[in-house]
């Protein structure tokens, strides 16, 4: 029945919208969380009418674009593109300027962050906030002496001595990387981690990298996925509407 | 239901307290030997959900997990152990550290604190107090004769007396602690640190040796709180909060949208 078909998909409209604010709010909370990459939803419907099929995500993007009666479909991809960078003047805070990620060892394997605000522990190793080794290319860090300063490659130099380097590694999509929480990021199984090369690390010491979260554009996408839902709400009322006359209005089929 | 909310709800008590934060600073302004903090934030916790169609038209599974968080939180306030500006007060008992290390106090119960204040003063004793009254540790107590006070940069304190004005004499020696992760030390209030298991244990040295950095007699290290970038961090955090805020608005707005779907 056409006008059922209707209000089944004008209700995973409604699913999949509120899923996107969902994703959006998120984003707009970790506005101040350092390193914090933003996920960029997607909704995209198979079927007739799919006017934005293959379109790069974007924030925003096809929120308002709700064909009706074809397939919902929601897909994600993190956003790597890089965050503004602020001077703090703790000399454990690393920011990476280029492209690639820190290498952090957790329990359940290797970790990666753009999240550099690091700290020594009391055996001067380097760790994350939360007290897991950040690594170098030789395993975990061990900065001895007062005074240390990290090169912008990533070799961290200490009383004149080189102490280890940084491992800094990228993905071939770094977009399939997912959240794990606490600045973390996991890999999928099928996407392996690869050593950026030394000439393209760039690290500035004393400094850390902002979230990518761009309020405003977050905000406009809020606002705009929040009145497709109302559309689509408003369509589930109409068809509502029909099916009543539909059903009550019909001439009785009399004996 | 909407998790928008409670994702929102987490962002604003991590704007307050990262507003908590910067008023501590801007009140500590001018608290001598204050160090700032600055609050760090790290996401929440993920989940996956498959909103939409769960089969594509072909009729196979729909690969698609998008990952929605749960909001923010509070990780760490990092303080910020770098110079204070420093103010020339002309007071001998006024030190101040030029580079690395802490004093030493002994509390009341016998255990050490570490300050970077270093407005002393004298007991009715004669002994080097901090403003609290706790004592200096080495003590170094000041003949009651005493006319005159000088603290050598590398930590000698040493004084002229009334019966001889023209020799000073050696009557103490400042001996300051650095630590492995200073960062990581435990504020007490009152100016003071205690050892953590962050900040591992205290180096004890004198003054201008060993990375530890040198005393400097008739002045203060003031805060290193910069205020202009406290002010702009708080307009940010601020503005942070209502973005928030409008998130609850807007998720409020939705909850209201589907209530009246049903007339």
């Amino acid at each position: 029945m056409t006008v059922i078909r209707s209000l089944n998909t004008a209700d995973k409209a409604m699913q999949v919208l509120q899923v996107k604010i969902d994703a959006l709010a998120n984003n707009l909370a970790n506005a101040d969380a350092t390193g914090f990459r933003q996920v960029l939803t997607r909704v995209s419907s198979s079927g007739a009418n799919s006017p934005d099929a293959g379109a790069a995500p974007t924030p925003g993007a096809n929120a308002g674009a709700m064909p009706a009666a074809s397939r919902m479909e929601m897909s994600a991809a993190l956003d790597t593109r890089p965050g503004p960078i602020r001077e703090t003047g703790r000399d454990t805070d690393f920011a990476l300027m280029g492209r690639g990620f820190f290498v952090v060892d957790s329990e359940s394997g290797e970790r990666y962050t753009r999240n550099g605000s690091f700290s020594l522990d009391e055996s001067r190793q380097l760790i994350t906030p939360d007290g897991l080794p950040v690594m170098g290319e030789g395993g975990p860090l061990i900065i001895e002496g007062e005074q240390f300063s990290l090169e912008p490659d990533g070799t961290i130099v200490s009383g004149g001595h080189v102490v280890g380097r940084l491992k800094i590694v990228d993905f071939d999509d770094p977009y399939r990387l997912e959240h794990q929480g606490a600045s973390l990021l996991r890999a999928p199984e099928d996407m392996a981690a690869q050593a950026v090369p030394q000439p393209e690390v760039t690290v500035a010491q004393s400094h850390l990298e902002n979230s990518n979260v761009n309020p405003i554009d977050t905000l406009v996408a809020m606002i705009s996925a929040q009145r497709a839902f109302e559309v689509q709400a408003k369509i589930m009322t109409t068809e509502d509407d029909m099916l009543s006359k539909a059903v009550n209005n019909l001439p009785r089929a009399t004996g | 239901m909407i998790r928008a909310m409670g994702t929102a709800a987490s962002g604003m008590k991590a704007q307050q307290m990262n507003i908590d934060t910067i008023a501590n600073n801007l009140a500590n302004v001018n608290t001598t030997g204050y160090k700032r903090s600055h609050a760090e934030f790290q996401d929440l916790l993920y989940e996956k959900v498959a909103p939409g169609d769960q089969v594509d038209s072909q009729g196979r599974a729909n690969p698609n997990r998008v990952e929605v968080g749960h909001g923010v939180k509070l990780v760490a306030t990092n303080k910020n152990f770098s110079q204070g500006t420093v103010v020339s007060t002309n007071n001998p008992l006024d030190i101040m550290i030029e580079g690395n290390g802490f004093f030493q106090l002994k509390l009341p119960d016998g255990s050490t604190a570490y300050t970077r204040d270093g407005s002393f003063k004298l007991d009715a004793d004669g002994s080097i107090v901090n403003s609290t009254g706790y004592l200096l540790e080495p003590a170094v107590q000041i003949p009651e004769d005493a006319t005159e006070i000088g603290i050598s940069r590398d930590g000698v304190v040493s004084v002229l007396t009334s019966s001889d004005s023209a020799t000073p004499q050696e009557i103490g020696q400042i001996e300051l602690a650095r630590f492995p992760n200073a960062a990581g030390l435990a504020a007490r209030g009152g100016n003071i640190f205690t050892q953590s298991p962050g900040s591992g244990a205290p180096i004890l040295g004198n003054p201008g040796l060993d990375g530890i950095g040198e005393t400097s007699s008739g002045f203060l290290e003031m805060s290193n709180v910069e205020t202009v970038d406290e002010l702009v961090n708080m307009i940010s955090a601020q503005r942070a909060y209502e973005l928030n805020s409008k998130t609850i608005t807007m998720a409020d707005d939705m909850l209201q949208i589907i209530n009246r779907m049903k007339r």
